[in-house]
């Protein structure tokens, strides 16, 4: 589940560049049944320990996904055997419904403003933290920096309610003191979805920075000493040499954030916009449909169908993402 | 070197940018510190203020008394999270070792189906219905399963067995007549520590943390943890985090609300000097050697 630890599948592609092991000549040509089963047999204890994992997958990746099945039953959640197959109904119920058109709306703006205003923060924050000479100060904001990240929702929505309240937050106090109307932007249907990237953006620049850092610190000083030499201002060396060197990391960053475009952290939504029946209906996306209608009203078929349809796009975007790493020079997944 | 001033200019900039965004994360946090120290008059006559006025620990006080739902979901989500790490230590270390054995036949058809897998998943309502169908429904079990290795974790384990652990140690090893279990206990699990360090954290956090999961799978407000109490206490009255004791309130003050904030993060809070040395550093050298 997506709230459970740090990486999520999608930044595993960014981790792991590492070409497999390959065999050398030599080793090729002195492949032999014999030293296999020498292998496997020193190394018969390994493949115990990929139980567990392969548990794991087995059981709560395959098995759900042989469970996509109900998408086309009209599934009877007390009785399973008793569920009528129906084909394509269900997603003629979600494509003709009244609200699929505004969800797939909501769903795309607010993944493309994610993507829009929270994408290129972090790179600019890294290239500017890398600049920071001062290691005393550059630690310690970086300590800050990574602490929202650390923080769930819940918290940083218990937070934003002091802080932006109408009756009396923080800001409405500044607002006021300045003589100005303060309106609780965080709370106006029109405003939220802004709200959500600008948020989301906030609480993931500090840790977001950390792989643009280190691609950062991968490139050979002899470059930038060779550009001061020929009188290259800061500005100059950032376009010419810092950006082109880490240019791989960030085309796949943007790239894997935008096959993910279907599928985004609801959490956040879940938190901002769930007892606020006004922020519904601009706010509900895909996960939160499905959620609604299949966890809530138990329409456990349509919600599965949808969630197929999600998937399945999903799955689509993320091999096209593959394909277009791949063309750029860099070995993603296979 | 003689700085332009223009370069100058610039580096104050940057050093100017980035402390107010460093400064804008923590902020928050110290807001509700301090709303949570303020006294319930100070509080309401003149708004959230950075530095509490009529410090006192009513707040406090009255929570840990009153609140029984509250401390009930603390315990709850001290539960959860000490069975999930423990339980995400062992497998992500076996797993992460495993992935790092160099020599092992098969490794990259193993390797390329665990990577590949991590894209594909049922969705929400077929896990659902698979947890209902084996009964773990409505316990801490399925918040804990689905996620207890997390590949992004165990790769961060094998480049760090892969650096650490040179092939020739373990030969010799075997040279002077070590099997495989001593090999484990005498050299593998001392040297893990470091990274056993990085799980156990990432793992806490995200354990402690848990919302979805536990809106999705358990149903008895008995075993909620402790962010969907918290999130009930924000967003609506928060009758289900107060006990029936509470008289004086038709609904928790901000200060309570903000105490009960501050308890819950205080684990995370305590953990985070910790954490940060360590997290940045495995997540770098994980992004770096690849």
């Amino acid at each position: 589940m997506s709230d459970i630890g740090p990486v999520s599948g999608r930044s595993i592609a960014k981790i792991e560049e590492e070409k497999l092991p390959s065999r050398t000549k030599k080793e090729k040509a002195a492949f032999s049944w014999k030293s296999l089963r020498h292998s496997i047999l020193i190394n018969r204890y390994t493949y115990f320990l990929f139980v567990p994992v392969f548990l794991q997958l087995i059981i709560f990746r395959y098995v759900t996904l042989y469970g996509l099945k109900i998408a086309f039953l009209e599934f009877n959640a007390y009785d399973n055997f008793k569920s009528p197959y129906v084909g394509l109904e269900n997603f003629k119920i979600i494509f003709n419904s009244y609200y699929f058109s505004q969800i797939l709306k909501n769903t795309l703006i607010i993944t493309g403003m994610r993507i829009l205003i929270g994408f290129p923060v972090p790179v600019i924050l890294a290239l500017l933290l890398n600049e920071m000479k001062k290691e005393s100060i550059k630690r310690t904001c970086q300590t800050f920096l990574y602490l929202p990240n650390f923080l769930n929702w819940v918290i940083l929505y218990g937070i934003f309610r002091i802080l932006f309240n109408d009756s009396d937050g923080v800001f409405l106090r500044i607002f006021n003191a300045l003589g100005l109307k303060y309106s609780n932007f965080t709370k106006d249907p029109n405003t939220i979805r802004i709200w959500l990237a600008l948020s989301g953006t906030w609480r993931g620049m500090g840790w977001g920075t950390i792989i643009y850092l280190a691609a950062i610190a991968g490139v050979d000083p002899a470059l930038y000493e060779n550009a001061v030499m020929d009188g290259a201002g800061k500005w100059k060396q950032a376009i010419h040499i810092t950006i082109p060197a880490i240019f791989p990391i960030i085309a796949i960053s943007l790239i894997l954030g935008m096959s993910g475009i279907l599928q985004e952290d609801f959490q956040q939504i879940l938190v901002f916009a769930g007892g606020n029946a006004a922020l519904q209906e601009k706010t509900t996306v895909f996960e939160t449909w499905i959620y609604g209608m299949g966890l809530m009203r138990g329409a456990f078929s349509v919600a599965t169908a949808l969630g197929l349809f999600q998937i399945s796009i999903g799955l689509l975007l993320t091999l096209g993402a593959n394909w277009l790493a791949g063309k750029i020079g860099y070995e993603v997944l296979w | 070197m003689r700085l332009g001033l223009r370069s100058r200019i610039f580096n104050m900039l940057i050093y100017f940018i980035i402390m107010i965004l460093s400064i804008s994360c923590i902020i928050p946090v110290l807001y509700i510190i301090s709303v949570s120290l303020t006294g319930y008059e100070a509080y309401y006559t003149n708004g959230p203020k950075l530095i509490p006025q009529d410090i006192n620990l009513k707040a406090y006080n009255t929570l840990l008394v009153d609140g029984v739902k509250f401390l009930r979901a603390l315990y709850n989500t001290l539960i959860l999270t000490g069975t999930g790490v423990s339980l995400s230590i062992f497998f992500t270390t076996m797993t992460g070792y495993a992935m790092a054995r160099k020599r092992l036949p098969g490794r990259t058809i193993i390797l390329r189906i665990i990577y590949i897998s991590s894209f594909f998943s049922g969705g929400l309502i077929p896990l659902y219905l698979l947890l209902r169908a084996i009964g773990l429904l409505n316990t801490y079990w399925a918040i804990i399963l689905p996620g207890v290795i997390n590949i992004g974790t165990c790769l961060l384990v094998k480049n760090y067995f892969l650096t650490t652990l040179p092939v020739s140690l373990e030969e010799s090893a075997r040279l002077n007549g070590a099997g495989e279990i001593t090999i484990l206990i005498k050299i593998v699990i001392p040297i893990s520590m470091p990274i056993v360090a990085v799980i156990a954290l990432f793992a806490a956090v995200g354990y402690w943390n848990t919302y979805a999961s536990a809106l999705f799978f358990i149903r008895s407000t008995k075993k909620y943890p402790i962010m969907v109490v918290l999130y009930d206490m924000i967003e609506r009255s928060g009758m289900e985090a107060i006990g029936p004791r509470m008289q004086k309130y038709t609904s928790p003050s901000a200060g309570i609300k903000m105490a009960a904030l501050v308890i819950s993060i205080l684990p995370i809070m305590c953990l985070y000097p910790f954490l940060q040395r360590h997290f940045a550093k495995g997540v770098m050298i994980g992004a770096v050697k690849g």
